[in-house]
C-alpha cells in the first residue's frame, strides 16, 4: 500500500485496474448476525501510472443500496461494475449500461453471492442417488459440499470379486 | 434515383474464425463504415471465481491454466506468487530463475501464436507456418519440463515441483541460438511488406489518454507510448536482476502494437540468456506445510502476462479455501477499448484490430 494518497482531484491517470465485491453474509465476524446491515464490500484497486502508486477503495454496500458509479471518472470501471452487478446484484447508480455481462440476460440470481445454490434446481438433477463400484458404494448427499455431494458410504467385503 | 441510407446492425460471431474464440460483436454499420461496436461476451464463462471458493489452494492452480490457455505459465506464476505473498513464503533463488525462464519462453510462444493468427487474419498465410514451427520447439521444451503442452500446472506454491531435467538448459540455449534468425524471417515477410503496412498503419489508433483511461495494459498500452511494465515497476520473481528494455510505440496503431510485440520477443531472449548464464544452484521449493492455510488477510498480486497486467486478488479467512478469489484478466479490460478503436473504420479493419489487442476468450470470460 502506498504511504501518500494520490491527488484528490479526478486524475485521469489514476484508473481502477480491478474491482471486486465481497459477500459477507457468511463472513466469520458476522456469524451471529446472519443479516449483516451492509452485507457487501465493493473494492476498487486503483493504480496511478505516473506515480506507480496503488490505492484500494472499499465501499460497504447494503442489500438494496445503489452506490454511485465510478465509470464517469474512470471509463474502465464500466465493465468491472457490470460484472459486479452480474455476479453480486449490486446496482450502480448512474451507470450508462447496467446490464449483465457474463451470464445471459435471462439468468435468475447472482452466482457469486454466498447464498447462491451450488447445485442448481432439484429437477435439473439426475435421478442418480447411489453408485456401486467394485469396492465401494457411493451415496449422494446434497448437503455435503466436499466431494461434490458424493459420499463413500459402505465398504464392500470383497464378495463377488472372484 | 433514391438510396436508402439507414444504419444496419449485423452480428459478427460468436462463431467466426477471426474473433479468436467465442466473441460476438454487434456491429452498427453505415454502409461499410463502423458507427458503433458492442462486444457481447460470456460464452466461455465457467465461473472459475466461484469454483475457487470451494477448492483448496493447491487445487486452484490447474484452474488458472484454463483462464489464459495460450499463456498458462504466466497465470501459474501469478497465482503462486499471490499465495506466497499471502503466506509470507520465500521462494528459493533457483526456483525464481527457472520461473523467469519459463515465463519468458511462454511469452515468446504466446506472441508467436498471436503473430501467426494475426497475419493469417490479414491474408498472410506463410507466417502462420513459420511461427508454429518455432512455437513447437518451445512446447517441446515445456513438455520435457512438466509433461504437458498446453495446460502446464508447471509451478507449485513455494517454488517448483521438480528441478529441470538433465540437458534441458542446453536445449533452451539451442533454441536461443536459432530463434533470432527465425524471427528475422517473419520480419522479412511483414515489417516492410506493402500490404501489411496498408492493413495495419493508422488502423485502430488508441491515443495515450484513452489507453490509460480505459485501463488497458501490456503491449496494447505500450503501443500507445505509455511506459508501464509490471516487470519493471513492481518486479516479482527476481525480474529486478535482469537487464532488459521495454519497447514503446508512438502512434498507438495496429502496426505499433505489432512492432512492440516483435521487440518484446527479442527482449525475452535477452532475459532467458541472462537467467541461464546466472542460474543459481540449490533447492527449487521452499518449506511448505502439507496443508496450505494462509493467514486471514487479503492480497492483490500482479504479474506481466503476454497480454498485460494479470492481477490476482485473494481474500483469505484463514481456512484451507479462499473466501473470495478474483482474477483481473488483461484481455477483459483490453477488449473494452475495442469500440473506441473501431469507430469510423471499415469492417475489414475490425479483424485487424481484434488481432492486434490479442485477446484470449478463456481469459475474458473466466
Amino acid at each position: 500500500m502506498p504511504q501518500a494518497a494520490p491527488a484528490p482531484k479526478a486524475n485521469p491517470l489514476l484508473a481502477p485496474v480491478a474491482s471486486a465485491a465481497l459477500d459477507r453474509i457468511k463472513a466469520k465476524y458476522s456469524e451471529q448476525v446472519i443479516e449483516a446491515p451492509k452485507p457487501f464490500e465493493v473494492v476498487y484497486h486503483l493504480f496511478s501510472i505516473t506515480t506507480r502508486q496503488r490505492l484500494n477503495l472499499k465501499l460497504d454496500v447494503g442489500e438494496v443500496e445503489q452506490p454511485p458509479t465510478a465509470s464517469r471518472v474512470w471509463p474502465t470501471a464500466n465493465w468491472h461494475e457490470r460484472e459486479v452487478f452480474d455476479l453480486f446484484g449490486i446496482r450502480f447508480h448512474g451507470h450508462p449500461d447496467m446490464t449483465r455481462i457474463l451470464m445471459t440476460d435471462e439468468w435468475v440470481g447472482h452466482p457469486l453471492r454466498k447464498d447462491y445454490p451450488l447445485e442448481g434446481k432439484p429437477e435439473d438433477h439426475m435421478q442418480l442417488r447411489e453408485v456401486t463400484t467394485a469396492e465401494h458404494v457411493y451415496t449422494y448427499d446434497k448437503s455435503s459440499i466436499k466431494g461434490f455431494g458424493w459420499k463413500k458410504e459402505v465398504e464392500k467385503t470383497g464378495e463377488g470379486r472372484g | 434515383m433514391m438510396f436508402r441510407t439507414e444504419e444496419m446492425d449485423i452480428n459478427m460471431g460468436p462463431q467466426h474464425p477471426s474473433t479468436h474464440g467465442v466473441l460476438r460483436l454487434v456491429l452498427n454499420l453505415d454502409g461499410e463504415e463502423i458507427v458503433d461496436v458492442r462486444p457481447v461476451i460470456g460464452y466461455l464463462h465457467r465461473g472459475v471465481e466461484k469454483l475457487s471458493e470451494h477448492r483448496t489452494y493447491a487445487m486452484i492452480e490447474p484452474l488458472t491454466d484454463r483462464l489464459d490457455y495460450v499463456a498458462a505459465i504466466s497465470e501459474n506464476l501469478g497465482y503462486c506468487g499471490a499465495v506466497e505473498k499471502l503466506m509470507g513464503l520465500q521462494v528459493p533463488p533457483r526456483a525464481q530463475s527457472i520461473r523467469v525462464i519459463l515465463a519468458e519462453l511462454q511469452r515468446i510462444a504466446s506472441h508467436l501464436l498471436w503473430l501467426g493468427t494475426h497475419a493469417l487474419d490479414l491474408g498472410a498465410m506463410t507466417v502462420f507456418f513459420y511461427t508454429f514451427r518455432e512455437r513447437e520447439l518451445i512446447l517441446d521444451l515445456f513438455e520435457q519440463f512438466c509433461g504437458a503442452r498446453l495446460t502446464y500446472n508447471a509451478m507449485r506454491i513455494g517454488g517448483l515441483l521438480e528441478d529441470v531435467p538433465p540437458g534441458w538448459t542446453d536445449r533452451v540455449r539451442h533454441f536461443l541460438s536459432i530463434f533470432p534468425s527465425r524471427q528475422k524471417e517473419y520480419e522479412d515477410l511483414l515489417t516492410v511488406n506493402r500490404i501489411w503496412l496498408g492493413r495495419t498503419q493508422g488502423v485502430g489508433v488508441l491515443s495515450r489518454e484513452d489507453a490509460v483511461a480505459l485501463g488497458t495494459s501490456g503491449p496494447t498500452l505500450r503501443g500507445s507510448g505509455v511506459d508501464y511494465d509490471v516487470r519493471k515497476s513492481q518486479p516479482y520473481s527476481s525480474y529486478d536482476q535482469f537487464d532488459f528494455d521495454v519497447p514503446l510505440g508512438t502512434k498507438g496503431d495496429t502496426y505499433d502494437r505489432y512492432l512492440v510485440r516483435m521487440e518484446e520477443m527479442r527482449q525475452s531472449c535477452r532475459i532467458i540468456q541472462q537467467a541461464l548464464d546466472r542460474l543459481p544452484e540449490g533447492e527449487v521449493r521452499a518449506k511448505v506445510p502439507k496443508y496450505i492455510k494462509p493467514p486471514a488477510g487479503e492480497v492483490y498480486h500482479v504479474v506481466e502476462s503476454p497480454r498485460g497486467e494479470q492481477g490476482f486478488y485473494i481474500v483469505s479467512k484463514g481456512s484451507e479455501m479462499p473466501y473470495r478469489m478474483r482474477f483481473r484478466s488483461p484481455s477483459f479490460v483490453n477488449l473494452q477499448a475495442l469500440p473506441m478503436m473501431c469507430k469510423g473504420r471499415l469492417i475489414a479493419d475490425v479483424v485487424a484490430i481484434i488481432g492486434s489487442i490479442d485477446i484470449v476468450l478463456g481469459d475474458v470470460d473466466r
